[in-house]
């Protein structure tokens, strides 16, 4: 997991921002603004994280659960005597309970991180009114300065777009399994449903160094 | 009495090297108890490699809407794996330090008997008492240790350098592989020793 | 303490005792204290060590545990190339002598030779760096010595097998140190090459060896002709032969010869009991005889190739089909890389599937069939060039016997005859001598191997020419008839004669057709085979057929032989007589046919070289006799007794008067007799007695002796006869009689009149 290794703790967002970087008040609205969303991307994708990972613990239990039930009717087939009938006939409801249960909590993990895309969707669209503004602002002209270093306010959009798409489709990947993920019908599947919800394939792995070189950009990471 | 004084020279070389074999014989314990669970992740990636493997993704309805869901999958699994992997060289950075550390204090000792060889001779490095073992025993154990270090180093390292993603069940059997390096060679054969020539180093 | 060797008087022996296991690896010499002090070493000094072989050993001079002196354990890992190997089951004593302390500096500079793993696997396997570190961990810190060999120690990793230690500054002659700072360098060619390995002579087999040769040869001596010619060089070849002839000895030798690596493969181990296995290992197979092939030609032999490859397409038949695929892919998959030649032998070619037989996958089929005459003798020599053999050993009377007998059988032969020579002579046992007489009696006990399975072969109790009473002109005619071709075939070539096929004997019951034919059986000293109905008849159909057919295959295989079918009209009967349309008789019936003047040999029975005219001697074919025997001459098929077939029809009366008188004679050889009895009287009183009448007359009158006087009875006298003639009757009337003479006499066979 990327983000249990990632070092840093939460980074303040806007309302203690102003205090945190006293030497440079003159930043423009727009650039508060976008310091702002960069902040938040950083704090989304950590709480993504975090409940991805809650859920991977979930998602672990659940194929646990259903590869320990498959050997069980393994061995029971192969010794269908009544007393282990009788046994299965407890023990199934009790498990069938215990997976309702599990799938109930990734449902909420899931519904948890719907959310978060949700949010991560309107810092993009947000970002893309700046952008906006900005044009509307300052019209074509091209030698218009950048808002920090170097990015030109443009980019901003475009890492925010490529972000939030990622995680769009892995929020869509994310459902998929939650909804299947207790239906496979065999361990390969299984395992692979869980394999998607811990590597995330659609997280690509540029994913931390737009949002690093972004944290960067706009002044809350020093160089 | 002439051969006393040189004696007394190699003793205290050994003196000086078995703390040393101590203190590393801890850290590479340490290293090797750390790359136990990097290996299972390692075996565990591999699992998953080959469940993803065995499926057919196109025959999997829910599957359907993302076409190039394996694609993707496998090189996330990839990557995992090399941060594994990056880790694991790093233990194993850690293991050739011990060795080489070893490898030097035993080849100094030796040189210090290389040089008074002549004149201990052979009764004086036959002497023992209660406390002390021989000289010739306990310059054996300090090249017996040091051969250990390298072997064991060595089996490692090949055992590493042969993982190969296109076998995931080799990978998967990396951990057994590991401990079977660890079971083959003399496992309690370093802490044997110390014990042997604690008195001896107490002296 | 100063070396003092005064302490040794003379010269002590060291007891060589098997290295403790946790000194493997370490290159060290345990030595007790004495010795140490007497060479002057002090722990971990270079010691050379002169090994009774001729090798030597470079080792660290270091304590036995229990400090005792008089043995020494050493750990070969730097040896010289040849005691490698031996040196760690080398037992015995060393001198102390022989362990010599050498200076030892530490070297600057080393390059050495690797010995690469055979398929080390990892992929880094011929990547100069990874062998050059794999070079230098196993150098690390030890004493080498120029022209040794460091073996890697086999539970070892890493891609390195053995170093050969070339040259190094300063030189390692005698010995020097590799330290951490010593830079190692891999040198690209070999130190000169030992000395070529020992040659294995091989008998009879130049031929089936040439062949081979050239295949291997070809490509390596003329790479650039070949390559100008745009040929494609034969990559395969199919040896067929049965048992024992010494196909996995030629390939061997071939290999040897030609300097070439060999990787010898029983094709039923490859044999895996899941589904798909045995492609997996045959996959390996391949793929190892590829990586051999890397570095020198390779031959890949696959022994009973017909296991592996049986025919495809019968029922139940998946799994082999699947096998056989993949053999024929691999094969052709080969073709495309260099210097691996296939050879596979089997001794059954005919199961094999078709479709591995066409050029391009087993190019070259080569028959090895049972040794011939000047075969065997070649092989003799060579078996016997080592051995104490006496001169008065005649080989080529040896071979003479030795019909049906493969390379294998003839080793064991000179094995089971050496054995006696050292059991049972016990005049001198340090100077053993073989002589004759050994190999008489190794005969006895060693059957030719090819034989043991054949249906019907006899193990006939001797009989000589001189216990058949009278027939002396029948007795004549079969010497003539058969004996003579069998034994001076040169002679009947001289004289351009054909020599017959076969013989029938005919005449009424008891009057020793069997014997007769033992008798001969016995002079020939050659193979003989008896069927009888019996061993034919089969409930399954076409099995007698078959059965008669493997009794002609293999007879063919041992010539010379006789086949004897005793009671052929029981066997055979006669197309025109029998009613049914085609019954068991009649087709066994036209199998002998066809034996008897076929077109020719199945390919696989060749024996010897086509072409080559000295083998008159043992000319394919001609030499199977069939001999049968009847009393019932008269049912049997024209066919069959048409020259060129049964050609000679022999006779054999019931015993006339002389007869009698000498069958009778040899009956009563071992009885006591009394001396009024009158055998001449008896002789012209049994007319129409047969042979086996007189016997039972004998026997008889022979009873009421010991009957009348008890058991004290002495002999046997004329009375005893006399009262036995009344009771035996005569099996033979003279209807009978004149029966058989008239039989043939009415179609004109002249022989018969001078009976």
């Amino acid at each position: 997991m990327y983000a249990k290794e990632c070092p840093q703790d939460q980074i303040p967002t806007s309302n203690t921002l102003g205090s945190a970087t006293p030497r440079k008040p003159v930043l423009s609205v727009s650039a508060r603004k976008i310091k702002d969303n960069a902040a938040d991307w950083h704090n989304l994708i950590l709480k993504w994280e975090n409940l991805s990972d809650a859920g991977f613990a979930t998602a672990n239990n659940i194929a646990n659960l259903k590869i320990s039930l498959w050997s069980e009717d393994k061995t029971e087939s192969q010794s269908s005597s009544p007393a282990s009938e009788e046994n299965a006939g407890r023990t199934l409801p009790e498990h069938s309970k215990e997976l309702e249960t599990l799938c109930e909590a990734l449902q909420t993990t899931f519904e948890a991180l719907a959310k978060i895309q949700m949010k991560m969707e309107k810092l993009s669209s947000t970002t893309k009114g700046i952008c906006e503004l900005e044009n509307y602002h300052y019209g074509d002209e091209r030698q218009r300065p950048p808002l920090f270093h170097t990015w030109p306010t443009a980019h901003f959009y475009e890492v925010s777009r490529k972000l939030s798409d990622m995680y769009r489709k892995e929020l869509l990947l994310k459902r998929t399994v939650t909804e299947e993920l207790a239906h496979a019908a065999d361990r390969d599947l299984a395992l692979s449903y869980l394999s998607m919800w811990l590597h995330q394939p659609y997280v690509e792995a540029d994913s931390r160094l737009l949002l690093e070189s972004m944290l960067l950009e706009t002044g809350h990471r020093a160089l | 009495m002439t051969q006393v004084q040189p004696l007394l020279a190699v003793q205290e070389a050994l003196k000086q090297c078995f703390p040393v074999v101590e203190e590393q014989q801890g850290l590479w314990q340490s290293a090797l108890g750390d790359c136990q669970p990097l290996l299972l992740s390692l075996s565990n990636l591999a699992e998953q490699l080959q469940a993803a493997e065995n499926l057919r993704f196109e025959d999997v309805p829910p599957l359907r809407a993302f076409p190039d869901l394996k694609e993707r999958l496998r090189r996330k699994q990839l990557l995992a794996g090399d941060v594994v992997l990056d880790k694991l060289q790093e233990r194993l950075t850690a293991l050739l330090k011990v060795r080489d550390t070893v490898s030097s204090h035993v080849e100094r000792v030796l040189q210090v008997y290389e040089r008074h060889a002549d004149t201990v001779g052979i009764d004086g490095v036959l002497q023992a008492s209660v406390v002390s073992p021989s000289v010739a025993d306990m310059l054996e154990w300090l090249q017996d240790i040091e051969r250990h270090y390298r072997n064991s180093y060595l089996k490692r390292k090949y055992l590493l350098s042969s993982i190969q993603w296109g076998d995931p069940a080799s990978i998967q059997a990396l951990p057994k592989a590991w401990d079977r390096i660890s079971e083959d060679e003399h496992q309690d054969f370093v802490r044997d020793t110390l014990l042997n020539v604690s008195f001896f180093l107490a002296e | 303490m100063a070396p003092d060797s005064g302490l040794f008087p003379e010269e002590p022996l060291l007891k060589v005792l098997p290295l403790d296991a946790k000194d493997r690896g370490t290159q060290r010499c345990r030595l007790g204290p004495a010795a140490l002090r007497a060479l002057g070493a002090h722990l971990g000094s270079a010691v050379r060590i002169s090994l009774p072989d001729g090798g030597s050993c470079l080792c660290t001079a270091w304590l036995r545990r229990d400090g005792a002196d008089g043995f020494v354990q050493l750990d070969p890992q730097c040896a010289s190339p040849g005691a490698a190997v031996g040196a760690s089951g080398f037992r015995g004593n060393l001198r102390l002598s022989s362990l010599r302390l050498v200076s030892c500096p530490s070297l600057r500079h080393l390059t050495v030779w690797p010995v690469l793993r055979e398929g080390a696997g990892a992929p880094g396997a011929s990547n100069p760096a990874a062998v050059l570190e794999a070079a230098q961990e196993l150098l690390r810190n030890r004493p080498v010595s120029r022209g040794h060999v460091v073996t890697a120690p086999p539970g070892a990793p890493g891609p390195v097998a053995a170093l050969h230690v070339v040259s190094g500054a300063p030189s390692p002659d005698p010995a020097g140190l590799v330290t951490p700072r010593t830079r190692i360098g891999l040198s690209g060619v070999p130190p000169s090459k030992v000395e070529p390995r020992p040659q294995v002579p091989l008998g009879g087999l130049s031929e089936a060896a040439d062949s081979l040769r050239e295949l291997l040869l070809l490509p390596l001596r003329y790479p650039r002709t070949l390559a100008a010619l745009r040929l494609a060089v034969p990559r395969g070849v199919l040896l067929a032969g049965p048992p024992g002839v010494g196909k996995t000895q030629l390939v061997q030798a071939v290999v040897r010869e030609a300097g070439a690596e060999l990787l010898a493969v029983s094709a039923p181990a490859l044999q895996g009991a899941r589904p798909g296995e045995t492609e997996e290992n045959v996959r390996q197979v391949f793929q190892r005889a590829r990586e051999l092939a890397s570095r020198r030609p390779t031959l890949l032999f696959l022994d009973e190739v017909d296991a592996l490859c049986p025919r495809r397409g019968g029922p139940h038949r998946a799994p082999e089909s699947r096998v056989v695929a993949q053999v024929l892919t691999l094969l052709d998959g080969i073709g495309g890389d260099r210097e691996v030649v296939v050879v596979a032998s089997t001794n059954r070619p005919d199961t094999l599937d078709p479709a591995l037989r066409r050029p391009g996958r087993f190019d070259r089929e080569v028959v090895i069939g049972t040794p011939t005459l000047q075969q065997r003798e070649a092989i003799l020599q060579v078996i016997t060039s080592k051995m104490p053999v006496s001169g008065q050993v005649d080989l080529s009377l040896l071979a003479e016997m030795t019909v049906g007998y493969v390379g294998a059988d003839l080793t064991a032969l000179c094995r089971e005859a050496a054995l006696h020579a050292l059991l049972h002579s016990k005049k001198n046992q340090d100077n053993p001598t073989i002589d004759e007489a050994d190999f008489l009696e190794a005969f006895k006990k060693i059957q030719p191997s090819s034989f043991r399975s054949v249906i019907g072969l006899m193990d006939i109790k001797p009989v000589g020419w001189e216990q058949i009473g009278g027939l002396e002109d029948v007795k004549l005619k079969l010497k003539q008839s058969i004996e003579w071709p069998l034994k001076f075939p040169r002679e009947f070539v001289r004289m351009g004669l054909t020599q017959p096929k076969g013989v029938l004997l005919y005449g009424p019951p008891g009057c020793a057709k069997t014997t007769l034919v033992r008798a001969l059986a016995t002079s020939c000293r050659c193979s003989f085979v008896s069927v009888s109905g019996a061993d034919l008849f089969s409930p399954f159909v076409g099995d007698s057929e078959k059965v008669l057919s493997q009794v002609f295959r293999q007879a063919r295989a041992n010539t010379p032989a006789i086949v004897f079918l005793d009671e052929i009209d029981s066997i055979l009967g006669s197309r025109s007589i029998s009613k049914t349309e085609c019954n068991v008789p009649e087709r066994v019936l036209s199998v002998l046919l066809n034996e008897l003047d076929g077109v020719g040999l199945k390919t696989i029975e060749r024996r010897g070289s086509k072409s080559d005219q000295r083998e008159l001697q043992e000319v394919f074919n001609r030499n199977v006799m069939i001999v049968a025997a009847t009393n019932r001459p008269d049912v049997l098929d024209d066919a069959l007794l048409r020259p060129g077939r049964l050609d000679k029809i022999i006779y054999i009366p019931p015993p006339d008067e002389k007869g009698r008188l000498s069958i009778l004679k040899v009956y009563t050889k071992n009885m006591p007799m009394g001396p009024d009895v009158s055998l001449e009287n008896l002789a012209a009183e049994t007319s129409f007695f047969s042979g086996a009448d007189l016997g039972n007359l004998c026997k008889e009158a022979a009873l009421l002796a010991l009957q009348e006087n008890g058991l004290e009875a002495t002999t046997v006298k004329q009375e005893h006869f006399l009262k036995s003639l009344q009771t035996i009757k005569p099996s033979l009337s003279h209807e009978d009689l004149t029966l058989y003479e008239n039989l043939f006499q009415k179609q004109g066979f002249s022989n018969l009149g001078d009976i």
